[in-house]
């Protein structure tokens, strides 16, 4: 009676199990893996590059290093200028944790903007480098290492997602009295007819002093 | 930087310098001249960079003597490259600017598959097919399992 007992209740249990395995199973296979990046909220991109900047800009030195601790992030940078088609040069996606700079501009803390470029996801990785800079705000801090061993740091003032079709190119990379900083990669609804991302996010970054 | 390479003797040729080094098509570029003493005026020659042939500029007051600067916006479609547009100041003095332009990318950029946006399957997934794995094995188990020889009937 007991084994009847016991076999009725692995059976009870068992097929328990079968279906609430179906039933999470196919929730998950459904759910997307790690979610499509977040964009900046509106808000974000409302402060403007305003105030006296007094401080001293730094002698051109080649980035080697992107720091963002609020998204942790830590990655190598290369040196990159434009495509045959006169878009930005950016690394190959089989190196998603890759960022680059755009050299034909200027370095990190020399007056006007330096632009960086990343992927926010790639294949094998899943969510690359720059996959989470959509949740920056202004106030978080990005640091840059820099060929002369110095680290310039640099306070986000804006962040903002604007459609590739209208990218305000002349606002990214207009020349500033200010040494400024953008963070650039997709994001927006991803078109899966061209397969790429409708938008692209921009953070904007000031200078706020090196050491090092 | 200083630039200035003219052609005539060294001492004629005045201190000349430009910020920002490079410029981009469509920004403000600034032209700084050192002209030296018994100068009134200076002239800058913005044919080369798609500008008006001749842009006075501005007199600078200071303790620096002879001074002049002039802030133009360069045209949006001017080609990256270096030009060399001159400058004459009223004393006989010239010299040639160095404005570098550089190349600014069309669009934005090209930074993901879409790969966090379109892979479904979380561990879910894998722990729900992880659950039918072991119910149908005890499910087998429960079935096939015969009660030990002596046990109740």
């Amino acid at each position: 009676m007991a084994d009847r007992g016991a076999r009725l209740w692995l059976a009870c249990l068992s097929a328990a199990m079968i279906a609430g395995g179906a039933v999470g199973a196919s929730i998950g296979s459904h759910q997307l893996r790690w979610g499509a990046p977040q964009t900046p909220p509106v808000w974000a991109s409302r402060n403007g590059l305003h105030g006296k900047w007094t401080g001293k800009p730094l002698a051109r030195s080649v980035p080697e290093l992107i720091s963002i601790p609020r998204i942790r992030v830590r990655a190598k940078v290369v040196a990159l200028g434009l495509n045959p088609d006169g878009t930005a040069a950016i690394p190959p996606l089989t190196q998603p944790d890759l960022a680059s700079w755009f050299d034909p501009g200027p370095t990190p803390g020399q007056r006007g903007t330096a632009v960086f470029f990343g992927h926010v996801d790639a294949k094998k990785a899943g969510p690359a480098v720059f996959y989470r800079i959509g949740t920056l705000r202004p106030g978080n801090l990005i640091f840059v290492t820099l060929r002369d061993r110095k680290v310039a740091a640099f306070r986000v003032y804006s962040a903002a997602l604007y459609r590739k079709s209208a990218f305000p190119t002349a606002t990214v990379y207009r020349y500033t009295r200010w040494p400024t900083l953008r963070l650039v990669t997709c994001g927006g609804p991803f078109d899966r007819r061209t397969h790429h991302y409708l938008g692209n996010i921009v953070v904007f970054a000031k200078f706020v002093g090196a050491g090092g | 930087m200083l630039a200035g390479a003219a052609p005539a003797a060294a001492s004629q040729v005045p201190r000349i310098s430009v910020s920002p080094i490079p410029s981009a098509p469509g920004t403000a570029t600034t032209f700084e001249v050192l002209c030296g003493a018994n100068t009134t005026s200076a002239t800058l020659f913005g044919g080369v960079i798609g500008l008006s042939e001749q842009i006075p500029m501005h007199h600078v007051r200071g303790p620096t003597t002879g001074k002049f600067r002039a802030t133009v916006m360069l045209p949006v479609n001017i080609a990256p490259g270096t030009y060399r547009p001159s400058i004459d100041c009223s004393n006989g003095f010239s010299g040639f600017a160095v404005v570098r332009v550089s190349p600014v990318p069309g669009g934005g950029a090209l930074t993901g598959d879409g790969t966090t946006s379109t892979q479904t399957g979380t561990p879910l997934t894998e722990i729900g097919l992880g659950a039918i794995a072991i119910g149908v094995l005890g499910g087998a188990v429960a079935l096939f399992l015969r009660p030990r020889a002596g046990s109740a009937r």
